[in-house]
C-alpha cells in the first residue's frame, strides 16, 4: 500500500489562500447559528448529541433506581413507562446516531481531502432539525400529561390514541419526523461528498475505514430513515386525523406498524454500530504501529453487513406467529459470517504491533470484548426457538445494551480520545481517561451483566416492579449499584473535556503518529481544512508522508537513511 | 508535516513494493483529476448495483417463502433506491470530450465556477428548521399557528434559493 503513482512534492488546493472563509461571517453565537462550515455544525452535532446522552442517561438511572428493590422507590408505574421510553428514544434517536454524524460531518471532508461537505447549507439545515426535533421530542415533559409513554419502538396499537392520547406522543412522532429528516439530509451529504469531493489521489480504496464506514451507513440511512418518517405520519395520521391504518376496528393492520418500524429498525441497529467500527478501525492500526489488516476485506464486510440487514428485519417479530421464520432466521445466523471477518482483522490488525495502551486504545479493546458478548447473544436470539423463550425480557435489555453502549458507545468514547486532540488542539489527561475507562468497564459490566441472569430467570423488560419472592432483587441491586457507577464515570470525563481545553498540553498536528489525513492538517484544522494536502499514495498517506521511500528500505533502522531522516 | 520524517521502527509494518504495486496497479480510479478517468465511476456504480441486485436476490427468495406483500415492497423500493445511483453513477458520461483536463473534478456536487470551496454563511437553514418544527407543531398545539410558520417557512426557503442563485 506503498507509492506506485508518481508523487507529486505536494499538492496545492487552495488556490485563492487571500480568501477569508465565507462560511462564518459572525463571532459568537450568530456565528455559529449561521455557519455551515462542516467543522462547526459536526462539533454542534457532537455537543448536542452528548447533552442528550447526559439527558437519557439520568433517565436510566431513574429506571435502575426504580428497580433497586421491590415496591415503589421514586417512580409511579405510568410514570416508569414514561422515563424508559423516553431513555431509549433519547438514546436511540438522539445520541448515537446523532453522534455518528456530528463525527461523520468533521471527519469525512477532512479524510477524503475535501474543503467542505458536499452541500453546506443542506447539512446545517439537517442539524438544526435534529437540535429542534429532539427538543420537541423532550418538550413532552413540560406537557400535563407527560411525554411518549409507548416505548421506543412505539408499536401499534398502544400508540393510538384512543390507548395514549397524551399529546406527548404526538410530540414524540413529530419529532421522528423532523429528526428523520435531518438525518436523511445529513446522509444525503456524506454520501455525495464521499463519492464527488475525494482529492486527487484518494480513490475509493485509500479512503480510510471510519469514511467507508460513514459511506456505507448513509447509505443505509437513506433505505431506512423514509420507512420511519412516513409509518410516523401514518401514525400521527391516525391519532389527528382519524385515519385508520394501524387501527383494526378501522380495517387497519397494527402488526404493519412493526413491519414499518423494523424495516427502520434492524438497519438502525447497523446504523448505530457500523460507524463506531470505522472509529475502532482507524485506532488500532495507529496503537499497534501497522497498517489496517485486511483493508478490502474489512471494505466487504462492511457491504455485506449493510445488506444483510435490510433483510432481517422481521427477527424482532418471530414471536408475533406472522412472519416467516426460516428465511430471517437464516438470513440473520449470515450476519456472524462478515461480522466475524472484522473481528478477524482487527485481532489481525493487532497480532504482531508495537501495541501500546493510551485511552483511545483501551476503549478500542474493550469495544472488541463487549461487542463479542453482545453479538453473541445477537447470535443466539436469531434461533426462533431460543428468541421465543427470551424474548421481551432482560436477557435482551442485556444483549441490546452489550451491542449499543459496550459496542458503540465504548468504540464512541474511545473516538473522542483519539479526536479531542484534533477538535481542539489540546490533548486530554491520560490519567482522568484511565479512570474514566475503568469506572465505565467496571460499572458498565456490572449493570448489565447480571441483567442476562435476570432474563433468563423470567424477569420481564419494562415492568416498573417485581415481587420479593420472585428472586430477582439481589441482581437488581448488583445492577442498581453498577449503574450508579456508570453514571458517576462521566464526571471525570466531563472534569477531563473542562480541564483539558483550558490547560491541555498542545497536541501538535499528530500526536498519535496518525495515518489518515486529518493528521496532516493542524489541530483543529483551519477552515479550509489543508494548508498543504500530501500526496496521496496508499489509504495511509500520512505515514507515507512520515516514511518516504529511502527511509522505508532500511526497515530495521541501521542504515543511513533512517540515521539522518 | 515533514519534521516529522522517521525511519520505520523495529518491527513496524511495511507493505513490501513489490505488493504496493500490484495493489496499486488494480486500484480502479485513483483519483480522477484525468476527465476521462471512469474508473471511479464504474466502481462506485458496482458497489450501488452489486447491492441492488442482492436486494432483488432476496426480495425474490423472501415473495416465494412467504407471500407476505408488505416486506416484499420494501426489499424492492430499497432495491429501487441502491439501483438509482448505481444506474446514475454508471451512466456513459464525457466520452467524447477532448482537450485538456479540468482542474477541477467533474462529478456531482462540483461546481467548475468554484475554485475554493467554502459556502457562504447562511440564517436560512435555520429559519427552515424553526418554521418546520412550528408547522408541526401547528397541527399539535393549534392550527391558528399554521399560517405564520407556513408563511415562515416559504420565506425561508425562498430566502435560501435566493442565497444560492447569488452564489452562481
Amino acid at each position: 500500500m506503498t507509492a506506485t503513482v508518481d508523487p507529486p512534492d505536494t499538492t496545492v488546493l487552495d488556490d485563492e489562500p487571500s480568501r477569508p472563509p465565507a462560511s462564518m461571517r459572525a463571532r459568537g453565537l450568530l456565528g455559529w447559528v449561521t455557519s455551515t462550515d462542516h467543522k462547526v455544525i459536526g462539533l454542534a452535532y457532537i455537543i448536542t448529541a452528548f447533552g442528550f446522552f447526559l439527558f437519557g442517561g439520568a433517565l436510566a438511572e431513574v429506571v435502575r433506581v426504580e428497580l433497586y428493590s421491590p415496591g415503589t422507590q421514586v417512580v409511579e408505574p405510568g410514570t416508569y413507562n414514561q422515563v424508559f421510553t423516553m431513555h431509549g428514544s433519547v438514546m436511540m434517536y438522539l445520541f448515537i446516531v446523532p453522534m455518528a454524524f456530528g463525527l461523520a460531518n468533521y471527519l469525512v471532508p477532512i479524510q477524503i481531502g475535501a474543503k467542505e461537505m458536499a452541500f453546506p447549507r443542506l447539512n446545517a439545515l439537517g442539524y438544526w432539525l435534529f437540535l429542534f426535533g429532539g427538543l420537541t421530542m423532550v418538550s413532552g415533559f413540560l406537557t400535563a400529561d407527560g411525554p411518549a409513554a409507548f416505548g421506543w419502538t412505539g408499536y401499534a396499537p398502544l400508540s393510538e390514541a384512543i390507548r395514549n392520547p397524551a399529546i406527548g406522543n404526538d410530540l414524540w412522532l413529530l419529532a421522528i419526523v423532523l429528526t428523520g429528516t435531518g438525518t436523511i439530509l445529513a446522509a444525503v451529504n456524506v454520501v455525495a461528498t464521499t463519492l464527488a469531493m475525494r482529492a486527487p489521489g484518494m480513490s475509493m480504496f485509500r479512503m480510510p475505514i471510519f469514511t467507508w464506514n460513514m459511506l456505507v451507513t448513509s447509505v443505509l440511512v437513506l433505505i431506512a430513515f423514509p420507512i420511519l418518517t412516513s409509518a410516523s405520519v401514518m401514525m400521527l395520521a391516525d391519532r389527528l386525523l382519524d385515519a385508520q391504518v394501524f387501527n383494526v376496528e378501522g380495517g387497519g393492520e397494527p402488526v404493519l406498524w412493526q413491519h414499518l418500524f423494523w424495516f427502520f429498525g434492524h438497519p438502525e441497529v447497523y446504523i448505530a454500530a457500523l460507524p463506531f467500527f470505522g472509529i475502532v478501525t482507524e485506532i488500532f492500526p495507529v496503537f499497534s504501529r501497522r497498517p489496517v489488516f485486511g483493508y478490502r476485506g474489512l471494505v466487504l464486510a462492511t457491504f455485506t453487513i449493510a445488506s444483510l440487514s435490510v433483510g432481517v428485519w422481521a427477527h424482532h417479530m418471530f414471536t408475533t406467529g406472522a412472519v416467516e421464520v426460516g428465511y430471517f432466521s437464516a438470513l440473520s445466523l449470515l450476519i456472524a459470517v462478515p461480522t466475524g471477518v472484522k473481528f478477524f482483522n482487527w485481532i489481525g490488525t493487532m497480532w504482531g504491533g508495537q501495541l501500546t495502551f493510551p485511552t483511545p486504545m483501551l476503549f478500542a479493546v474493550a469495544f472488541l470484548i463487549l461487542f463479542l458478548l453482545g453479538g453473541l447473544t445477537g447470535v443466539l436470539q436469531a434461533l426462533p426457538a431460543l428468541d421465543a423463550q427470551v424474548h421481551d425480557s432482560y436477557f435482551i435489555v442485556a444483549h441490546m445494551h452489550y451491542v449499543l453502549f459496550g459496542g458503540s458507545a465504548f468504540a464512541l468514547f474511545g473516538g473522542i480520545y483519539y479526536w479531542f486532540p484534533k477538535f481542539t488542539g489540546r490533548m486530554l489527561h491520560e490519567g482522568w481517561g484511565k479512570a474514566h475507562f475503568a469506572m465505565m468497564f467496571v460499572g458498565f459490566n456490572l449493570t448489565f451483566l447480571v441483567q442476562h441472569v435476570l432474563g433468563l430467570q423470567g424477569m420481564p423488560r419494562r415492568v416498573a416492579d417485581y415481587l420479593p419472592e420472585d428472586g430477582f432483587t439481589t441482581l437488581n441491586r448488583v445492577s442498581t449499584i453498577g449503574a450508579l457507577l456508570l453514571g458517576a464515570s462521566v464526571l471525570p470525563f466531563l472534569w477531563n473535556v473542562v480541564r483539558s481545553l483550558r490547560r491541555g498540553e498542545p497536541a501538535g498536528n499528530d500526536p498519535w503518529g496518525g495515518q489518515t489525513l486529518e493528521w496532516a492538517t493542524t489541530s483543529p484544522p483551519p477552515p479550509w481544512n489543508f494548508d498543504e494536502l500530501p500526496p496521496i499514495r496508499s489509504n495511509r498517506p500520512v505515514w507515507d508522508l512520515r516514511h518516504p521511500p529511502e527511509a522505508r528500505r532500511d526497515p530495521v533502522g541501521t542504515g543511513p537513511a533512517s540515521k539522518d531522516p | 508535516m515533514n519534521d516529522d520524517v522517521r525511519p520505520v521502527e523495529e518491527g513496524e509494518a511495511v507493505t513490501a513494493d513489490a505488493v504496493a504495486e500490484e495493489e496499486g496497479a488494480s486500484d480502479a480510479g485513483r483519483g480522477s483529476v484525468e476527465s476521462d478517468d471512469r474508473a471511479a465511476w464504474r466502481l462506485q456504480s458496482r458497489i450501488f448495483g452489486g447491492i441492488a441486485l442482492f436486494m432483488v436476490l432476496i426480495a425474490v427468495v423472501y415473495w416465494f417463502l412467504s407471500y407476505e406483500a408488505a416486506g416484499t415492497t420494501f426489499l424492492v423500493v430499497a432495491a429501487g433506491m441502491t439501483g438509482l445511483p448505481a444506474l446514475y453513477l454508471g451512466w456513459p458520461r464525457g466520452r467524447h470530450r477532448t482537450g485538456a483536463p479540468s482542474p477541477h473534478h467533474e462529478e456531482p456536487g462540483h461546481d467548475p465556477h468554484d475554485g475554493v470551496w467554502f459556502p457562504d454563511a447562511s440564517i436560512w437553514p435555520f429559519a427552515i428548521g424553526g418554521s418546520m418544527v412550528l408547522v408541526g407543531n401547528g397541527f399539535l398545539l393549534g392550527r391558528w399557528l399554521l399560517v405564520p410558520a407556513l408563511v415562515l417557512l416559504a420565506w425561508s426557503i425562498a430566502g435560501m434559493i435566493r442565497q444560492g442563485r447569488h452564489r452562481l
